[in-house]
């Protein structure tokens, strides 16, 4: 039941090795993370997206520091 | 203003981090087929609803003190079917996974509407609930790769020089 599905579905396709632009994009997104996480703006948990140790919420724009939760 | 309840919340929950296939599985371990049916859909539920609210533009939602709280209470009582007639009209999901959706949907309702004379313990119902999350569990990875595919394309949009 559903064993093919896991998590690696999630992943994004491989670039093309021949298109530098894309490789390039690659690369920078892999270092950009979103997270869900509160916004008071709207009171409601919504995605942000991390960068440079700030979290920025994409509905409202609103910004908070982000720091990395530690995994158990 | 949306009504507060006694739960707990993932805080700074990463999005890969999302993990819907093992918390299905384990339902049906548990044998909960209608618990694992109903999980799914909510996942689903979740994630095109949430898209909704970042397909727009930042700046827009800026302009207004009170208008972001407004369209997010409006956008919550959105019907499963609303929303992925909205995402199909918007190009996020293609034909294809639209009328998959609204299959899977279409059984949801039956569901949930005819519960009371439903025989949820026999073999036949069993098996249609087990065929219904796989069926579920395929189009919600769709949505999951699908919703950080059109996250990656957005970046650009939240360029420091904007702010």
């Amino acid at each position: 039941m559903g064993k093919s599905l896991k998590q690696k579905d999630f992943k994004e396709e491989k670039p093309l090795k021949d298109n530098k632009k894309e490789v390039d994009m690659a690369k920078s997104s892999k270092k950009t993370k979103y997270i869900y996480a509160y916004d008071p703006k709207i009171k409601r948990r919504v995605v942000h997206i991390v960068k440079q140790g700030k979290a920025i919420s994409l509905v409202t724009g609103n910004k908070f520091k982000y720091k990395p939760r530690k995994k158990k | 203003m949306a009504k507060k309840y006694n739960l707990d919340y993932e805080e700074n929950l990463d999005i890969s981090d999302i993990n819907f296939n093992e918390k299905v599985e384990k339902e049906i371990e548990n044998k909960n087929f209608f618990g694992a049916f109903l999980l799914i859909h909510s996942y689903l539920d979740s994630f095109l609803r949430d898209w909704i609210f970042y397909c727009g533009d930042v700046e827009y939602w800026k302009k207004s003190k009170d208008l972001p709280e407004r369209v997010v209470e409006q956008v919550d009582r959105l019907s499963f079917s609303d929303l992925i007639h909205i995402h199909v009209t918007m190009g996020n999901i293609d034909y294809e996974n639209f009328r998959r959706l609204l299959n899977f949907n279409q059984f949801r309702n039956h569901l949930a509407h005819g519960i009371i004379t439903i025989k949820l313990d026999s073999k036949k119902t069993k098996k249609e609930l087990m065929r219904q999350t796989s069926e579920g569990l395929k189009l919600c990875n769709i949505i999951a790769r699908l919703n950080i595919k059109f996250l990656k394309n957005k970046v650009g949009v939240f360029s420091n020089k904007r702010r």
